[in-house]
């Protein structure tokens, strides 16, 4: 085996440029040949090209021979090979889960284009374009964020257009009669031989449904209805418990997950002793990083389930998509 | 037992607090209503004492759907140390579940947790500090 292996790879450093230069192959390598779609113990050298032909409609020196010097060749059709962009670089056209953010944050991903109005708008989360309620609509949005490299004017690709406020609770309960009346009851508990305790909890007026906003594209020629490693959207679909979910995020690329809990109610830290409370939520196990906050997350046919905004180390948090429209009054 | 006692007393302490509490638990049938929210070890023994003016033969409620128990119970659940969630997934057996999700390892906390809700199966998991991203 060595030794064919080795036989290989020097007829392939010898006859690189050669098989190159035949006009559709784009790669050569060595590997094991492939027949009728199983792998066979047989090293070759492996051409790969944009489209597999019949010899015939190929011109003499463009086909690949079946063997050089007595190891044969294997074609496999891989399509043109494209550069991948990284995430973080600045895109235009700017397709979904890519870099993106509000002047003042890190960095988060444009989801997907939706729209509002019959306009053209770009979707993501209040703390990726909204900087978690401390913008003004109308600030400058940059594809990548600034702490992928995205500066003001060049990166500014879009405008805040709306949001929705998050609801942030500050702290423990500061509640002076809530405090001293449990205080009371458990002197009271104690004096009746009870062990229960009661402590005072913080009411909250709102629960938060979605962490969502939306910004205008300067040019609606700047922004993709493709999503990196997705294709286009499908329409919408609601998300049920065991769904199979994908979403195409900045920081860890196309991931994919299941619907581990619905109906979800999750506190979610928004900085020291900031708390929001969420209700109905989806959450699905470890999808996602920093950086991946705004991903659009899909079934397994494309369709739009949900707005990925929040997660632990083991888990992922995602706005129901349906809840994320009526918000914002958008649609696809 | 700890639950026994702590549970009803918090959601006293809740359902005062928050009126609007009181009502999901009610709501969902013409039914009368049960006692103020189903204790852990409802589902195996008759109610007694508050729960009389139902006797046991007379009672054919159909139990509350999960999302109804889980929505009744959450406040109790959301207020002890160290849950960060509360939702409606599978136990390790498959069967639908009411999960907790906590901040991290907490005995305490998982010792109060009943081990069902209204016939529900409640399971505690770890989830850490929840974040956005």
């Amino acid at each position: 085996m060595p030794d064919q292996l080795t036989s290989a790879r020097d007829l392939l450093s010898q006859q690189r440029d050669d098989l190159l230069a035949r006009s559709n192959v784009v790669a050569v390598g060595v590997g094991y040949k492939v027949t009728a779609g199983i792998q066979t113990p047989t090293l070759s050298v492996v051409c790969s090209v944009t489209r597999k032909l019949p010899d015939a409609a190929l011109s003499e020196r463009d086909r690949v021979p079946r063997a050089l010097d007595g190891v044969p060749t294997d074609v496999i059709e891989t399509g043109p090979i494209r550069a991948l962009q990284a995430r973080t670089a600045r895109h235009r056209p700017a397709p979904g889960g890519v870099s993106i953010g509000h002047r003042d944050i890190t960095a988060g991903t444009l989801g997907c284009l939706v729209k509002k109005g019959g306009q053209v708008m770009i979707l993501s989360n209040n703390h990726v374009l909204a900087n978690s309620n401390a913008a003004q609509i109308g600030d400058p949005i940059l594809q990548p964020g600034p702490y992928d490299g995205g500066r003001l004017p060049d990166d500014h690709f879009a405008d805040l257009e709306a949001f929705i406020p998050i609801v942030v609770t500050e702290g423990p309960s500061t509640c002076g009669a809530a405090t001293g009346a449990a205080s009371l009851l458990n002197a009271l508990a104690g004096l009746l031989g009870s062990d229960a305790r009661l402590r005072a909890v913080t009411t909250r007026a709102v629960d938060n449904l979605v962490d969502c906003a939306i910004a205008r594209p300067l040019d609606p020629a700047s922004v993709s209805g493709d999503i990196v490693e997705v294709g286009t959207l499908q329409g919408t679909r609601r998300a049920e418990l065991g769904m199979a979910l994908k979403k195409s995020g900045r920081t860890t690329g196309l991931t994919t997950g299941t619907v581990q809990q619905i109906d979800v109610t999750a506190d979610v830290q928004y900085g020291e002793g900031r708390t929001a409370r969420f209700v109905d939520q989806i959450m699905a196990g470890a999808m996602s990083q920093g950086g991946d906050s705004g991903s659009a997350v899909l079934d397994d046919q494309n369709h739009l389930v949900g707005l990925l905004f929040a997660g632990s180390s083991n888990t992922t948090i995602i706005n129901r998509i349906e809840h994320v429209f009526a918000a914002l009054g958008i649609g696809l | 037992m700890r639950a026994r006692g702590t549970v009803p007393l918090l959601c006293l302490a809740l359902i005062a607090c928050r009126p609007e509490n009181a009502m999901p638990i009610q709501n969902d049938d013409q039914n009368p209503p049960a006692g103020p929210t189903g204790s852990p070890g409802d589902a195996g023994q008759p109610p007694t004492g508050d729960g009389g003016a139902t006797t046991a033969a007379s009672t054919s409620a159909a139990p509350p759907a999960i999302q109804d128990a889980k929505r009744a119970h959450e406040p109790d659940l959301m207020a002890l140390p160290g849950v960060v969630s509360v939702g409606i997934g599978l136990d390790d057996a498959g069967r639908p579940a009411i999960i907790v999700g906590l901040d991290g390892p907490r005995a305490e906390t998982r010792a109060e947790l009943p081990a069902t809700l209204d016939g529900y199966p409640v399971v505690a998991r770890v989830v850490g500090t929840i974040r956005p991203l």
